[in-house]
Parts: C-alpha cells; sequence; structure tokens
C-alpha cells in the first residue's frame, strides 16, 4: 500500500494543493495502518517467520515498534493537514513521507546486512530530502546538507563493517550468523584468530550509533535537530532513533555489550550535563533525547522488556512536548524565524495556561515523576538492570537524570510565569485539531498508569 | 536446474493457527478467486470511504481554518481519492483471504472448497497444484516461494504477490485423500498421488 501510494503521490502531488495531499496522505496512512494491523495474527507471529527470501524476519519482538511508529507519525501527520499560523505546507512532504516510512517500517525486520543497508539509506535519504524540504530557509539548508554528510559517513562505515562481516562468515544473512556465533561459542578450539564474530559486528554497531546521534558521536544531531524547522525535528528526532534501536534490540545477541557501554555512559554524561548551559529550546530536547535513548542502551544491554515500555512512553512525551509546543507557535508575536518560531527558552511565558500545564506534565514525566508514563518506564528499566546486575550503570542512571531534573525544572520555571491573556486567545487560537491531539496525549499520559498493566501482560505473553 | 531427489529443499513447519491450514503460499488466482462477498463489500466499502472522508473532514475542518465556510474539492483530488481506496480495498480484502489459507481466522467455507477443487484436480489425474504448467525450473519455483510466502504480512508496505505454480504448499497431499462427513456425494475417485506424480516427473 505504501508503495503503490507513493507511486500514486509521484503524479497526483504536482496536481492538487498541498493540504489536500497532506489530508490525503494521511487517510491513506491511516489506511495502511489499518491493513497492517489486520494482517499480523500474534499468535501465528511466535517463534517468528522469514519473508522475502530471508531478507526479513517477523517476530513479536519488532512487532510492537512497528506498531508504535505508525501512530506516532500520523498524529505527526495531522498537524500538517491544518491551516496554522506559521504555514509550512510543501505538495512533496507526503511523497517524502511515505518513502520515509517504507523505510522506518522494514528496517527492524532486517534479516540481512544488504537489506540492512538498503532500507537505511532508504529511510536516510528521505530524511536527509525532509530535512531541507523548506529550502528557502538557510538553516534548514545547512541542516540538510549536514545531515546528508554524516549520515553517508555512517553508511561507509557500514558497508565497511558488512566486508569484514562477509569476509569473515562468507555470508550476509543474519540467522546464519547467529547460527554460526552459537557455534563458535561452544567450541573454544575452533576459535577463529581469536575474534569472535561479535567483534566484527562492533564497526556496524558504531556506525548505527553513530545514524542515531548517540554520544560521543553527537554533536552533528545536535546542529541537525535545532536547524530544521521545528515540525521536522519533532519527527526525525524520533523515528530514526526508534527504527535503528529497535533492530539494535531485537539482534543485540549478535553484538559485544562493550560498545553499547560506552555509549550507554557518554550519552548519560553528555545529556544530563551539556543542556545545563543551553538557552535554546530545541537543543535541549535534542539533548533529552540522547539521554532518553542512552537509557535504552541499557535496555538493549540487558535484553529487558521494558525497551517496550520505554520507548512507549518517550514516544508520548515527545509527541506532547513537540505538539505543544508546535501549537504555542500561534502565540508567538515575534517569532524567532518562521521556520521555528519557538525557540528559546525565554519564549515559553505562554498566553494559555492550559497549554503551559500540559506542557509541564510533559516534563514532568521526562523527569521521571509518578504516576507520569516516565516513572514507570525508569523503574522497569531499573530493576530490569539491576536483576542483571548493572549496579553501576544503575546509580549513573540515577545520577544523571537527577541531573537533568534541574534541567527540564528550568523549562519549568519560565512555563510557571505563563498568564492567561483572554485579548491574545480571542485572536489566535490553536485549532480544533491540535487541540483534540493534545488532548488525547494529555488523555495518555495521566491514564498510563491505569492501562499499563494490560499493556505489561500482552507484553509479557508475545515475549514467552 | 532440476532437483533431484537428494536435493529437495527443506520447509520449516507453517506458523501455528487457530484453523485448520490450506495453503502457505497460495497463488494469486486463488486467493482472489476465494474471496467471499464480504470482502467484494469491504473493497467497494472503502473505494467510496476515501472520497467520502476527504469531504467530512473538509466539514468538519476547513481548509481556510477553523468557523470558515468548506472549500470545494476538486474532482481530481476526489477521483485520486477513489483510485487509491480502490487500491486499498482490494489489499484489504487480500490480505482477509490469504489470512484464512493459513488458517488465522474462521474457514470453514474456503477448507470445503479447497478440499472440493484439489479432490476434483486428483480424481482427474491432474497435479494440484499445477506445477506442470509452469515454466520454470526447479530452483526458480523454489525461489519464487521463498521469496512470496507470508509476503501478505507486508502487503501494507510493499504488494508482492505469487504468479508461480509451485508445489511448496506446506499442507500434507494425503489428507485429501480422506473422506470426510458429507463429501461422498461429490462422488470422486482419486487417483494415488504417487501415480499422478510420476505421469508428469519423468
Amino acid at each position: 500500500m505504501l508503495l503503490t501510494s507513493n507511486l500514486m503521490f509521484l503524479v497526483y502531488s504536482t496536481l492538487s494543493n498541498s493540504m489536500l495531499m497532506n489530508r490525503l496522505g494521511t487517510m491513506t496512512m491511516m489506511f495502511t495502518f489499518m491493513t497492517y494491523m489486520n494482517s499480523m495474527s500474534m499468535v501465528s507471529l511466535t517463534p517468528g517467520m522469514t519473508m522475502f527470501n530471508n531478507w526479513f524476519k517477523l517476530t513479536t519482538y519488532n512487532l510492537p515498534l512497528t506498531y508504535l511508529m505508525f501512530g506516532m507519525m500520523m498524529m505527526l501527520l495531522l498537524y500538517n493537514t491544518t491551516n496554522v499560523k506559521y504555514n509550512l505546507k510543501s505538495n512533496f512532504y507526503m511523497l517524502l513521507m511515505m518513502s520515509n516510512m517504507m523505510g522506518l517500517m522494514l528496517l527492524p525486520l532486517v534479516n540481512d546486512l544488504l537489506t540492512l543497508y538498503m532500507m537505511m539509506e532508504l529511510q536516510s535519504y528521505s530524511l536527509y530530502l525532509l530535512t531541507g524540504l523548506h529550502n528557502k530557509s538557510y538553516n534548514a539548508s545547512r541542516a540538510s546538507l549536514l545531515y546528508f554528510m554524516m549520515g553517508g559517513m555512517a553508511s561507509v562505515m557500514i558497508l565497511m563493517g558488512s566486508y569484514y562481516m562477509y569476509n569473515m562468515t562468507g555470508t550476509t544473512n543474519l540467522t546464519d550468523m547467529s547460527l554460526l556465533n552459537d557455534m563458535m561459542n561452544t567450541n573454544n578450539n575452533n576459535n577463529y584468530m581469536n575474534l569472535s564474530m561479535k567483534d566484527y559486528f562492533d564497526m556496524m554497531v558504531m556506525a548505527l550509533l553513530f545514524k542515531m546521534g548517540l554520544a560521543p558521536l553527537h554533536r552533528w544531531s545536535m546542529s541537525v535537530y535545532n536547524y530544521a524547522p521545528t515540525y521536522m525535528t519533532a519527527y526525525m528526532s524520533m523515528v530514526a532513533k526508534m527504527s535503528m534501536g529497535c533492530w539494535l534490540y531485537v539482534n543485540s545477541n549478535l553484538f559485544n555489550n562493550y560498545m553499547f557501554m560506552m555509549f550507554f555512559y557518554v550519552s548519560l554524561l553528555m545529556g544530563s550535563y551539556k543542556p545545563l548551559y543551553q538557552m535554546n529550546m530545541k537543543t535541549m530536547l535534542a539533548y533529552s533525547g540522547m539521554l532518553n535513548f542512552g537509557y535504552v542502551l541499557l535496555t538493549m544491554m540487558t535484553y529487558d522488556m521494558s525497551f517496550y515500555v520505554y520507548m512507549m512512553q518517550y514516544v508520548l512525551t515527545h509527541m506532547m512536548l513537540f505538539m505543544g509546543m508546535l501549537s504555542a507557535s500561534e502565540y508567538m508575536e515575534k517569532p524567532m524565524t518562521k521556520w521555528s518560531p519557538l525557540l528559546y527558552m525565554h519564549q515559553l511565558r505562554l498566553p494559555n495556561l492550559t497549554l503551559s500545564f500540559m506542557l509541564m506534565l510533559a516534563l514532568f514525566s521526562l523527569m521521571g515523576m509518578p504516576p507520569l508514563p516516565g516513572f514507570y518506564a525508569k523503574l522497569y528499566v531499573l530493576t530490569g538492570a539491576m536483576q542483571d546486575n548493572y549496579m553501576l550503570e544503575t546509580c549513573l542512571m540515577m545520577v544523571c537524570s537527577v541531573l537533568a531534573t534541574y534541567y527540564y525544572s528550568n523549562m519549568m520555571k519560565m512555563l510557571m510565569t505563563s498568564k492567561n491573556d483572554n485579548k491574545m486567545l480571542e485572536v489566535n487560537n490553536i485549532n480544533s485539531t491540535n487541540a483534540y491531539m493534545l488532548s488525547m496525549c494529555l488523555m495518555l499520559l495521566l491514564t498510563f498508569f491505569m492501562y499499563l498493566p494490560y499493556l505489561l501482560e500482552g507484553l509479557y505473553i508475545m515475549m514467552m | 536446474m532440476s532437483y533431484s531427489k537428494q536435493y529437495e529443499p527443506v520447509r520449516g513447519e507453517p506458523p501455528q493457527s487457530d484453523y485448520e491450514i490450506i495453503d502457505v503460499d497460495p497463488h494469486f488466482n486463488r486467493v482472489v478467486s476465494y474471496f467471499r462477498p464480504a470482502d467484494y463489500a469491504v473493497w467497494g466499502l472503502t473505494a467510496a470511504a476515501f472520497p467520502i472522508s476527504l469531504q467530512v473532514w473538509e466539514r468538519l475542518e476547513p481548509m481556510n481554518g477553523s468557523f470558515k465556510p468548506p472549500t470545494k474539492i476538486p474532482g481530481g483530488t476526489l477521483r485520486a481519492a477513489t483510485l487509491l481506496g480502490f487500491i486499498g480495498g482490494f489489499y484489504l480484502s487480500y490480505v482477509n483471504s490469504s489470512k484464512r489459507f493459513l488458517g488465522w481466522s474462521e474457514n470453514a467455507r474456503e477448507v470445503k472448497k479447497d478440499r472440493y477443487e484439489i479432490k476434483k484436480l486428483l480424481s482427474e489425474e491432474k497435479l494440484p497444484y499445477h506445477e506442470n504448467e509452469s515454466k520454470l525450473d526447479d530452483r526458480l519455483k523454489d525461489i519464487a516461494n521463498r521469496n512470496s510466502q507470508y509476503s501478505f504480512t507486508m502487503l501494507s508496505v510493499l504488494p508482492w504477490f505469487n504468479f508461480a505454480h509451485h508445489p511448496y504448499h506446506g499442507v500434507n497431499i494425503e489428507k485429501y485423500y480422506e473422506t470426510r462427513p458429507g463429501e461422498e456425494e461429490w462422488g470422486f475417485k482419486l487417483k494415488p498421488y504417487d501415480e499422478i506424480k510420476a505421469k508428469y516427473y519423468k
């Protein structure tokens, strides 16, 4: 469906106006999601199956995240189907979004190094183009070019890693590799050059973590997220990390933990320390994303199902924060630029108390205050890590989240100075679609603790 | 390239299912011919739902902004929406039908239809999956199957159908030689499968 509609949009995007195209595309995505959910059967997906000549594998491990990505995408797409104050519309938005979605959906299912490269490029190229979609903005073009160059570097590393893997194992298939890996581990006498296969994966894992923008290879991603238009930042700072993270998680039995460990420590320290000196909201949120994906790395090391809980809460909180920021742009009388009207922390003095309350709740969730989702997700990550005896990591995680609380509360301090300004509210208002989405996010955030037991039960059954 | 007996490819067990498995990799024509009236209804409804939802959306949230009069949607866009709905509806029906082939959803009607068809072919001394009609050699049949098996689960991302008559269908032909209640009246006299196979595979 995505491929077919992508081909159709190639023709129709040039004929119709952009908002109609966005609406049609959003509808198509919704329908695609429905078809996707309809074509799965949880009972039959245990233990899973391979598809397209062993190029992809579909299991209960990678399925939940593809659902989550679809859901998140839909919310962000809806923002572009309405009339907003700082209108950024393009006919080609949907077209690129669809090709990006294809890459995102297929990347977590990848079971072969060649398809890994192909899917990676499918989603990266469309993201480079999406970043530079509004090329009237000097910053957006700069972000796009930077993203392209840095993404290219990582791609080269992935190719190089694939070459070494193929050279050693004679295969590009991950199922074959894991079989080989098991054989080599059980039979120590047969250890090829004293190197296990896992060591050869290090280069590839590093390239993927580079693409995810985790510290110490993070400087480029901070600039890219900062320069891109806000609604694009909301999208790309999340999805690329999510799909790559899911692939790493599903195949984590193939990798060494050392690489994850290094990125975990540095990401946590950088993500909690650097934003303390920032005034720029988008940079702060980019660092916060890095911090959160640092936590996620810990779940990859422990191979714990708290990965899914963390992802769920992070998607929800991230959506709420960015949707809140985008809606707050309606009140910006003196925007920084029309592409990112709300950029600095001092602009958070909003004339709408409800909106600032919502943003505060999202920040509370990021801090990890009960009963918000952030608390439960951190709780599960911590208990999972402690069960596997990752004591130092657990302690560091606590310290870093306390440090991060400082800059979240700094944002909150600004939000607390908000006052309802009736004159302003009469002139500019958040349109009904966005208001509806925000309220839906808020309900999901507030009631997370109610539906969490059901989610956990479902996850437990799926992972058994 | 043809496979000898020693090199016959091995296939994994089909996924577990709540209902009886009919065919793990049915031919495209077979999937479409097993559509139920409900599938055609879904197809039609989806084709209609796309342009209608576009209209309703414009009523609820006009493009010019909230509380403004709704604008007229150009015919070209409506036609594009209908086309998208038509294709989408077909995919959805195809998925539903494929799920019944794998026994993922209720399939009593299809099991009966399949048993009738295969029994008929066996009584006419024809191969049940028309392998002999395919121009592909053994290796390509093998690959065709590996490419298209379970591809319907990803139909929402990229379309991929089985257009090859290959012998890999994940069921034991012996089950068609049993007579289940109500099948006596069909009056088929089945030839042993080995004899039929010997006729085509020389």
